[in-house]
């Protein structure tokens, strides 16, 4: 699939890979934190209980320091700092969430009813107070008046054993009031008794003054004043109840109110610790396993990241490494060097069209070499040709001037001598060396004209312009007695008409001179197909050609009889027109049994495809 | 050197008969004793050759003519046949032709040829050129070689 993708889009589609396995990473850290973290809520959870308790410690002690000052100096602003506490402990329990702990509703259950029980103290002290400082001090008067009015009533006051004796209840009495006064003081319940102790002794006293004064007038402020002491004493028993009763509320039940609270807190401390130490346990193999899943997975992704990363890399690097080898055979001329597939348009696709273009290229340039080699074989054969041509001509050229010339000297010095008549008959020799020369001359610029000037070329039918060679040639046939066989349905052939009617004019020319049959001479001519090639045979039944003349035959000027007539052009000029035609030439001879002249053409259909 | 004359053969390998003929035309008008033998190919030379060698009798050409250009044998490869003979070495040869070719007159001279002379192309040159051959090798010692030749044999 990844092959199929641009290299762009490949490039793209590994970053968001890559980018999306790295937030893969990081999600899979988040969750896994994530899971951590609720453990972490719950030790912050736990240490704020804990610091709680601390407050809570803290508070309860302070409340009860507020609570004590409160009993013993009765001051409203104890009484403020109690309920503040108080509120302030409740707002730090709600604050921090009572709902999941029974110890803390334990607690807010027992705080209140220490304060409620703070409320009752404060009713108490306040009807304590109300007595102490209010009922006791009318009663003490009272009593005082009422003893006071005995005193002043009392006739027999010059008596002085009355007189101590009434001393004696009074001071009785102040010292009632003493202790009472020392009691509500310090609270030392000593004093409660040393007050009861002198109240049953003001009785006492009392009781016998009642009995002395029985039907005195001095009996009424007795008896008032035994009321009034008894009054007192009710009053005095009532303002000590309360105070126990206060001192029990605060001494007693709020100290174990708050040592309830004390408790619960520490208990709560303490399991808290427990359950902080599991919990701490269970997170710390938490933390072990979260930073496994971290690592390990991070490890997964990464060698999934680098496996994907060398799976691109090596999707890019790989064609890249093929075309560079490929480049670099190519760089070195090759034409042959293996393109690899790519199918895809981009970058690298460029590249390999490159590179089939560097190739083809190549190719040509091989071609080119190849031709140019070529060239340069044929130029030197050219030379070599030329060469050869310059020399035939030079010397058959040379030929019959020398004989012109010679002839010519003869005829000069035959007719110095008189011999006129003999001279006459030498002319005929010079004529005819001339009239060779001239037909030389017309040859030889048939030969360089082939190839040169008739450059358009078409296609031939064989059997008409082998028909009008017969028509045209019919009288020398006859005269030779030469019989001419043109097979039927002969191909046509791509070529210039005017030099393949000279080829054939030349073969035929040859075969009435030198091909002669005492038993009748006969040519045939045919085709037929061999290699992809158009072959024509030119058969006839003459002496034939030894073999070692099969090519000089070819050569120019070269001839093989001397005696007959010709100038050994013919056959060359038959050569260069077959090479003209990228053809060729050759004879098949065995002596006395005539020769066959083979020309091979190329087809014509392998020419159209070559022209196009 | 009219003693000589009266026995000296020339041996002319000559395929062109028009030049054959006016060869021995200016020969005959030169020096009518002269006993011209005209073989007409390479091939036919070299059989005279051969033959002259193994008669043994007195038949050795004073002066042979040759043309290169000739058909089946050419004049080098005669050249060649006669110079590579010990005793055929000894016959003057003059190769007369139409070529003026530096190769022709290289090879020619290389293999022995004793004299190499472009056949004339002005009418009245071709007398002046037979006659100076003649004389040449008729007043050279080679003449006399010949005759000691011929002599012995």
């Amino acid at each position: 699939m990844l092959k199929k993708l641009k290299l762009k889009n490949r490039i793209y589609f590994g970053f968001i890979v890559v980018a999306f396995i790295a937030m893969s990473i990081a999600a899979v850290s988040l969750i896994t934190f994530n899971y951590a973290n609720k453990n972490f809520s719950y030790f912050v959870q736990s240490s704020k209980k804990s610091h709680l308790t601390l407050i809570i410690l803290r508070e309860v002690a302070e409340i009860q320091r507020q609570a004590l000052i409160y009993t013993h100096d009765g001051h409203q602003n104890a009484v403020n700092q109690v309920f503040a506490i108080h509120q302030n402990i409740s707002y730090q329990i709600k604050q921090v969430g009572q709902q999941d702990s029974k110890y803390l509703q334990d607690i807010l259950k027992h705080l209140d009813v220490y304060v409620n029980t703070f409320t009752q103290v404060q009713q108490q002290r306040n009807r304590q107070e109300d007595l102490v400082h209010v009922e006791i001090k009318r009663l003490a008067s009272e009593v005082e008046s009422n003893f006071n009015q005995y005193i002043k009533q009392d006739s027999s006051a010059e008596d002085n054993e009355k007189q101590l004796n009434n001393q004696r209840i009074l001071n009785t009495l102040l010292l009632v009031e003493k202790y009472a006064m020392r009691y509500f003081n310090a609270l030392d319940s000593k004093d409660v008794v040393f007050t009861k102790t002198a109240i049953a002794k003001v009785h006492q006293s009392l009781q016998t003054l009642k009995k002395q004064t029985l039907g005195k007038s001095t009996e009424e402020p007795v008896l008032q004043t035994i009321h009034s002491m008894k009054q007192y004493e009710k009053v005095f028993s009532e303002a000590v109840q309360r105070t126990r009763g206060y001192l029990f509320l605060i001494n007693v039940v709020m100290s174990a109110e708050a040592y309830e609270i004390i408790y619960h807190s520490k208990r709560m401390v303490r399991e808290l610790g427990q359950e902080l130490n599991s919990v701490e346990q269970s997170t710390l193999s938490l933390m072990q396993q979260v930073i496994i899943i971290i690592i390990g997975s991070s490890v997964v992704f990464l060698i999934l990241i680098i496996l994907f990363s060398i799976l691109i890399s090596e999707s890019i690097t790989k064609p890249i490494k093929k075309l560079t080898a490929t480049f670099m055979q190519l760089s070195k001329g090759s034409y042959l060097a293996k393109i690899p597939d790519y199918e895809i348009e981009d970058e690298i696709g460029a590249l390999t069209k490159a590179a089939i273009v560097f190739k083809e290229k190549n190719k040509q340039t091989e071609e080119l070499l190849l031709q140019s080699k070529q060239l340069t074989a044929d130029l030197g054969h050219s030379n070599e040709e030329l060469e050869q041509f310059v020399y035939t001509v030079s010397h058959d050229l040379k030929s019959p001037l020398v004989t012109s010339m010679g002839f010519i000297g003869i005829i000069q010095k035959l007719a110095a001598s008189g011999k006129t008549e003999e001279a006459i008959k030498k002319l005929d020799r010079v004529i005819k060396a001339n009239e060779r020369m001239g037909q030389l001359i017309n040859d030889l610029i048939d030969l360089s004209r082939v190839g040169r000037i008739d450059l358009d070329k078409k296609s031939i039918d064989l059997n008409e312009l082998l028909k009008g060679l017969y028509e045209s040639y019919s009288t020398e046939l006859e005269k030779a007695a030469v019989i001419m066989h043109i097979e039927t349905a002969l191909p046509s052939i791509y070529a210039n008409e005017s030099r393949i009617l000279q080829l054939f004019e030349n073969l035929l020319s040859n075969a009435i001179k030198y091909a002669h049959n005492p038993q009748g001479t006969m040519i045939n001519i045919g085709a037929s197909e061999a290699d992809g090639n158009q072959l024509v045979f030119f058969k006839d039944n003459g002496k034939g050609i030894a073999k070692e003349y099969h090519e000089k035959i070819f050569a120019l000027f070269y001839r093989l009889d001397n005696e007959a007539e010709g100038t050994g052009i013919g056959l060359a000029v038959a050569a260069k027109v077959m090479k003209f035609h990228n053809g060729s030439i050759w004879v098949e001879s065995t002596p006395n049994n005539g020769a066959t002249f083979w020309l091979k053409f190329p087809k014509i259909n392998v020419i159209n495809e070559e022209m196009k | 050197m009219s003693q000589q004359k009266s026995k000296q053969t020339l041996l002319l390998v000559e395929d062109n008969d028009d030049h054959a003929e006016i060869i021995q035309y200016y020969i005959e008008e030169y020096d009518p004793s002269i006993e011209v033998i005209r073989l007409s190919d390479g091939k036919s030379a070299i059989d005279h050759i051969l033959e002259m060698n193994s008669n043994n009798k007195e038949c050795y050409p004073w002066l042979i003519l040759l043309d290169i250009k000739l058909p089946k044998y050419d004049g080098h490869e005669i050249l060649l046949r006669l110079k590579s003979d010990s005793t055929l070495t000894k016959i003057p040869v003059v190769v007369f032709t139409t070529s003026n070719s530096s190769k022709d007159i290289e090879t020619a001279l290389k293999r022995g040829a004793n004299s190499y002379i472009q056949k004339p192309t002005e009418p009245d040159k071709f007398a002046t050129t037979i006659a100076t051959i003649i004389d040449y090798w008729s007043l050279n010692q080679h003449g006399i070689i010949i005759e000691g030749l011929n002599r012995h044999a």
